[in-house]
């Protein structure tokens, strides 16, 4: 359902990326995370577009050929965002409810006194966190 | 790329153009002499004159009205065959709108026998003709209605009004002058009448403006009835020379006509339009009718320059369309390919803007009636997409041409842009729905949105692309993101057709991935949604607004009707374009003929796919395009990656340049946000391999410092990215090829971190004064694998002036040495402490050290020369190195140097402005540094002495005074130097002088101790000192005589020592004329008497003879080891110095004169008994040599002694003076004193001679 879920920092700079097995729809294969990371990098332009957007759930940010692109802008201006294949008919509810777990997932995580701001959030806790959040939507 | 879009644009100027159609004016002569055709004035005024001038307020649907100008207007004659055409259709209602809307009669006559004979009975024959068609009349066979149900319903379809013009012929006689009047004015008599009220209605409710024929809604016929006069005469006069008036009249009445028969044809069409939407759900109903109606009805709309109703007519086709598709599929007939479209490859260019392209209107002609579904979903759709885009930017050109607002334009043409945006969206979803081959979709959607883009950046209908690019988007955020979308999705699908075609085969993997994952904007949430779904613009056209128009509808119409209705149209249709007559056949040409107006073949943007360099050339425009726009609309990143992404076309075309500049932005882009996986996976490897191709240094460089900085923090195989060892050899190879310049520092990054501590901390702070040289010391680590030789590298600092960066100075001299090498540190930064910074750096640079960084720790120390005060911030590292400059950031840590007023370093203050008479004194010299001062080397240096040799005495040392060295003369002057060495703290420099002796006591002025103190401190400094010196005897000596009796007196003998150390007096003789004074007191009990400084020693001799004349004194003495030297003490520094140095024991006479006073009265005191606190006792003054009548005075201390007696008065006969004296104090008081004197002369005062006291001066014998 998901294919990659990222932590953007307030700096721009990714915190945390994690894909998904997604397989390419033509050739089948296992996606390359660089395209990810690729994705992930444009829609930034995206989240400067809707900055001043008052909900921190900012939609659909964009849809490429395969995937679309879901942002999430929190009060610190750290971004989560989420990528989907295109053709997956996600709720905005249940994009949504991912969204705020990841978003409680990540205060606990920069809240650790071992975390150094602006660093990659490296926390296993916080990876597993975020898959349970990401299984649990994919299975309902 | 430009060139088709260019060609687009052309082409759909060329179409706007081409549809203007204008209303046609029907030109009947009812005069005998011909006019038309023959008259060349006249044609030329009618050709000239073919809009009108005066606004006409048209009534529209709803009640609402639109007031156009400049309404384009045709003149047939009657004879004319397109006319003939016309009249012969017009009875179908897909041909209303082609009808004339006036009638004008020509009438010229010479004079009233004329008209009244040959042309009012034409002219009432033609007019009698034309009402009887009016409604309620009985209509001729050339005019009836073919059929129509509409028309039957609306008889004013035929009512067409008229007016007469007369034609005043140029009058040379005032006769014909009148003659021509009278010709006028009767036909304003005979054809303003109320006779013609029928008609004469219509043109005073079009002239008053209220509710005409077109009431739209209800019968025209049913408006109130006007009784009254109409004016439909007027004239236009023929001037001499060929002037024509008479327009302005002519033009309204024109107008008039024009507004009644629009508004009579809109009810008619609306009406018709109405019944035929009703009826579709029943058998035998044809779309293709309706289409051709509801065409007509918006072509009567573009017409009257109505754009929006044109546009919302297309629409409500689109919404019924839409209707009867999903009606006949609930029928059974479901949707398929072939209804929908083939997938002929002359289909795969898009027609959005270019309804023309196939002639649908000549489709529906070719059906049979009932036919139904004889036109192509896939054609229809495009076709009214082309027909409302193309009314939107007629629009959008009509507002520009009023000098509506900027905002108004921008708005219709957002909405251009989002309906174009949302069809092609639509569109393309719907050819997937029909299982179009993809090849196909993609070759639709790319040259869809090539189109849309094309006309999206045109500014008006006559500004070529050239001009329209770049100035229609620029400013307008909206339009383009709108733009970049459409560029983005085009560019996407042109990869994707290039891979399949194997046009894209040499772009490398990675590119390929990525290229693809742009960002397709469309269709994007509708704002204010924020939901997750996407908007359907067709899901809109296909449910709600399609529900809602149906509701709108009223049924009103049979079947019988509507399919007779829909035959004749069909005929009409097929018959005006079988003829071809005007442009309206030419715009309906099949595809592939030549585009109207234009010579050139109709450009296809699918050309680019038959060769690689076609295909590159586009890839590369399009994404220049769209970077462009994003640029415009804020999305850098995105414009950033699309340029670069195209690299790989750039590096095969040869351009490795071009792809270098792309990589280095996208490079710099992922580095500035982090994204370092990109940067090493994606775009620094080919940076780094166009930087090897090109021999960029400064590119290498930075690339190598990019890749270095963010190594550390690459996982996996990503670290392994960049081939160092080829960058560090290629900047080698490239380094020995002489020097190259950069317009720019390349930017280090984190390759090489340069911090002030370690341990951080922003309030480290280097104080310094002005003229101060301060040393700062920076970490510096290197990650680059190998070692980089720089040259004139430098800390630049940044003066801070009220929060703001008022200047940047450079640091004047930099040195760089391993951090391991501890030894080579301390030794270089004790060198820099203790020494002249710049000499240490210069020593430096000579051996060839302090120039390299090498892997790892290093240390920095960077000098600057502070002249000027303030506070400054060091900011960055600039250097060279391999021939270009670089620079490493600092951070904000990186302290502060502040540099205050410069104060004294060192003071030197000689202790005593004298010199003493002596063969061999010391000279002291209290020294201080504030701080350290290194390597000081005093000397002074004085006309006439010798400076032997100094001493030196610190602060705090308890050891014996330190000699100094002689560090050597000084140039010019016959002084030593002596090296006082290091300084904490004060000082006192003791010089030996010699060559004083003979000094003349008290000269001031030309004797001057020039003293100097050379130090480092930072820098090497000198100190000088100028002091006035006077030369002084070392003693003072007086004499004072006091008569002890008549031939006796005692000499009081005193000398005071001046000199700053203790002397001792070994002895002091007295001779008067040759022979030895004896002392009141024996010599060796007094003496040798130590003298400390300032003391006085007092001798007593006692005179027998005062007739000597002058006393000789010859005092020797020695100067005295250690006397009163207390360690702190005053001399103490004196006496250690002259003990070191062995001046003692030189034994040292002084030898003066003084004179004997001359005899004279004087007075001998003795007391009558013992004194005794407060007891008086009588002090007696027995005066010698006095003469009579000498006055005396008794003195006395006040608070001592108590005077009883004559204290002032004459000295009697026997000389003696006598008083009592009471002793206030007990122990040794100064006797009252006895003054003689002279009396005074005034008053009886009494002026007396105090004893004399006569200085001695004591100079140094031999």
């Amino acid at each position: 359902m998901f294919a990659c879920v990222a932590v953007v920092g307030p700096e721009n700079n990714p915190l945390f990326v994690q894909t998904y097995r997604s397989d390419n729809v033509v050739t089948g294969m296992q996606e390359d995370p660089i395209k990810f990371h690729y994705i992930l990098h444009c829609s930034l332009d995206a989240f400067e577009e809707k900055a001043d957007n008052k909900d921190s759930y900012l939609g659909l940010l964009y849809p490429t050929e395969d995937y679309k692109v879901y942002g999430y802008l929190t009060s610190t201006q750290a971004k989560l965002i989420l990528v989907t294949h295109t053709f997956n008919q996600v709720k905005e509810s249940s994009v949504r409810e991912v969204f705020e777990g990841l978003h409680s997932a990540y205060i606990d995580a920069v809240s650790n006194p071992f975390y150094t701001p602006g660093k990659k959030i490296e926390s296993k806790s916080f990876e597993g966190r975020v898959d349970r959040i990401i299984t649990s939507t994919a299975r309902t | 790329m430009d060139a088709y879009q260019d060609a687009t644009r052309r082409g759909v100027s060329g179409r706007a153009r081409l549809q203007e159609h204008p209303f046609v004016i029907a030109l009947e002569e009812c005069s005998t002499t011909p006019v038309l055709g023959a008259n060349d004035v006249v044609s030329e005024f009618l050709s000239t004159h073919n809009k009108l001038d005066l606004p006409i307020n048209l009534q529209v649907l709803n009640g609402r009205s639109r007031r156009i100008r400049d309404l384009e207007v045709k003149y047939l004659p009657s004879e004319d065959e397109t006319l003939q055409r016309i009249y012969r259709h017009s009875g179908s209602s897909v041909n209303w709108f082609r009808r004339p809307y006036a009638k004008v009669y020509l009438v010229c006559c010479d004079n009233l026998a004329d008209y009244k004979k040959r042309a009012r009975p034409r002219l009432r024959e033609l007019i009698e003709k034309n009402d009887r068609l009016r409604p309620g009349g009985g209509g001729d066979g050339d005019h009836a209605l073919s059929g129509s149900s509409g028309s039957a319903a609306n008889p004013l379809i035929q009512l067409t009004p008229w007016l007469v013009l007369y034609l005043q012929g140029a009058s040379n006689t005032p006769q014909t002058q009148q003659q021509h009047k009278k010709v006028f004015q009767m036909i304003k008599d005979d054809f303003n009448s109320s006779k013609y009220s029928s008609t004469a209605m219509y043109y005073n409710s079009a002239s008053t403006g209220a509710a005409s024929g077109a009431g739209l809604g209800g019968n025209p016929m049913a408006a109130t009835a006007h009784k009254g006069k109409a004016d439909r005469v007027c004239q236009l006069v023929i001037k001499p020379g060929n002037a024509v008036d008479g327009w302005e009249d002519l033009s309204r009445l024109l107008g008039d006509c024009v507004k009644i028969s629009f508004e009579c044809r809109l009810g008619a069409y609306l009406s018709e339009v109405r019944n035929l939407a009703l009826l579709r759900r029943t058998p035998g109903w044809s779309f293709d009718h309706f289409f051709l109606v509801k065409g007509s009805l918006a072509h009567m709309f573009e017409q009257a320059h109505v754009y929006e109703e044109a546009v919302r007519e297309y629409y409500e086709l689109e919404v019924i369309y839409t209707d009867t598709l999903e009606a006949g599929a609930g029928d059974g007939g479901a949707e398929t390919s072939g209804n929908f479209g083939d997938q002929d490859p002359a289909d795969e260019e898009a027609f959005i803007l270019h309804p023309s392209r196939k002639n649908l209107r000549s489709l529906c002609k070719r059906n049979e009636a009932g036919n139904s579904g004889s036109l192509k979903e896939f054609d229809v759709r495009q076709y009214l997409f082309a027909k409302r885009a193309l009314l939107m930017l007629k629009e959008v050109w009509a507002a520009a041409e009023d000098g509506a607002g900027e905002q108004a334009i921008r708005q219709k043409r957002h909405e251009l842009a989002r309906l174009g945006q949302q069809f092609i969206s639509s569109f393309t979803r719907k050819l997937q729905r029909h299982s179009f081959r993809a090849e196909f979709v993609d070759k639709w959607v790319f040259s869809a949105c090539l189109q849309l883009a094309s006309v999206l950046t045109m500014n008006g209908e006559g500004e070529e692309a050239d001009d329209a690019v770049g100035r229609a988007g620029t400013g307008d955020r909206v339009l383009s993101g709108i733009l970049a979308d459409l560029y983005i999705y085009c560019h996407s699908k042109l990869l994707k057709l290039g891979a399949t075609l194997s046009l894209d085969a040499k772009r490398s993997r990675r590119r390929q991935k990525v290229s693809k994952s742009m960002i397709f904007a469309s269709p994007k949430a509708p704002k204010g949604s924020g939901g997750a779904e996407e908007s359907d613009p067709m899901a809109i056209l296909d449910d709600g607004a399609c529900q809602s128009f149906e509701e709108e509808l009223i049924l009103m119409e049979t079947e019988a009707a509507v399919a007779a209705a829909r035959e004749a149209a069909v005929m009409a249709e097929s018959a005006i374009h079988d003829a071809g007559e005007d442009g309206e056949d030419l715009r309906d040409q099949p595809r592939g003929s030549m585009e109207p107006g234009s010579s050139h073949p109709e450009a296809t943007s699918l050309s680019c796919l038959e060769s690689r360099e076609g295909y590159n050339l586009y890839v590369l425009s399009l994404a220049r395009e769209a970077a462009e726009a994003c640029r415009r609309c804020g999305r850098e990143r995105q414009a950033v990656q699309l340029e670069a992404n195209n690299s790989d076309i750039l590096i095969q075309q040869g351009e490795v340049a071009q792809a270098r500049r792309l990589l280095e932005q996208q490079c710099r882009l992922y580095f500035e946000d982090g994204w370092l996986q990109l940067l090493a996976d994606l775009a620094l490897p080919q940076l780094v391999e166009c930087q090897l191709k090109l021999g960029d240094r400064p590119g290498l460089l930075s690339s190598l410092s990019m890749w270095l900085t963010m190594k550390g923090e690459l996982e996996g195989a990503a670290a392994q990215k960049v081939d160092e060892e080829a960058i560090q050899s290629a900047l080698e190879d490239l380094g020995g090829k002489g020097e190259c310049s950069t317009a720019s520092a390349v930017d280090l990054h984190g390759a090489v971190r340069v911090s002030r501590s370690e341990s951080g901390g922003s309030d480290l702070k280097v104080l310094a004064q002005k003229n101060d040289v301060a040393v700062l010391a920076f970490t510096v680590d290197s990650l680059f694998p190998f070692p980089v030789d720089v040259k004139g590298a430098a800390v630049m600092l940044s003066k801070h002036k009220g929060g703001e960066e008022a200047s940047i100075a450079p640091t004047e001299w930099v040195y760089f040495s391993r951090a391991s090498d501890t030894n080579h540190l301390r030794a270089f930064s004790e060198r820099l402490r203790t020494g002249s910074a710049p000499d240490a750096f210069a020593e430096a640079a000579g051996r060839g050290e302090g120039s390299q960084i090498a892997p790892g720790g290093n240390v920095m120390f960077a000098a600057v020369l502070c002249s000027e005060v303030g506070k400054y911030q060091p900011t960055e590292l600039t250097a060279t190195a391999y021939g270009f400059q670089f620079r490493c950031g600092l951070g904000e840590d990186s302290g502060l140097l502040a540099v205050s007023e410069e104060e004294p370093r060192v003071t030197m203050a000689p202790r005593k402005g004298e010199i003493y008479q002596l063969d061999d004194q010391m000279i002291a010299i209290d020294v201080e540094a504030r701080g350290e001062a290194f390597a000081c080397e005093i000397g002074a240096f004085s006309r006439g002495l010798a400076f032997k040799e100094a001493w030196a005495i610190r602060e705090g040392d308890a050891g014996p005074p330190e000699r100094l060295a002689d560090a050597g003369a000084r140039g010019g002057v016959d002084s030593p130097l002596y090296r006082l060495g290091d300084l904490r703290g004060k000082a006192t420099l003791v010089l030996r002088v010699e060559g004083a002796r003979k000094a003349a006591p008290g000269r001031r002025d030309g004797a001057l101790l020039d003293c100097e103190l050379s130090y480092t401190s930072g820098l090497r400094r000198t100190l000088a000192r100028s002091l006035a010196l006077s030369a002084v005897a070392p003693f003072e000596a007086s004499v004072v005589f006091h008569a002890a009796a008549e031939d006796r007196t005692l000499v009081e003998l005193r000398v005071a020592s001046a000199l700053p150390w203790g002397v001792v007096a070994r002895s002091c003789e007295l001779t008067a004329a040759g022979e030895a004074v004896s002392g009141l007191f024996p010599s060796e009990d007094l003496l040798p008497a130590r003298l400390a400084p300032g003391a006085t020693l007092t001798l007593l001799y006692e005179l027998q003879s005062r007739e000597c004349g002058k006393l000789e004194v010859e005092l020797g003495f020695d100067h005295e080891k250690g006397h009163g030297a207390e360690p702190g003490g005053a001399i103490a520094d004196w006496a250690a110095a002259m003990e070191a140095s062995g001046i003692w024991g030189e034994r040292q006479t002084f030898r003066g004169e003084v004179a004997v006073p001359a005899k004279g009265p004087r007075a001998v005191m003795s007391a009558g008994g013992d004194l005794r606190l407060g007891e008086a006792t009588t002090l007696t003054w027995r005066v010698f040599d006095g003469e009579i009548g000498l006055g005396y005075e008794v003195r006395c201390e006040e608070g001592l002694w108590v005077l009883a007696g004559q204290t002032m008065g004459t000295v009697g006969k026997d000389g003696v003076v006598a008083l009592d004296c009471i002793p206030l104090e007990s122990g040794s008081l100064p006797s009252p004193e006895l003054l003689l004197g002279g009396e005074g002369a005034s008053g009886g005062k009494v002026t007396v001679k105090p004893p004399g006291t006569q200085t001695l001066n004591l100079t140094p014998v031999g």
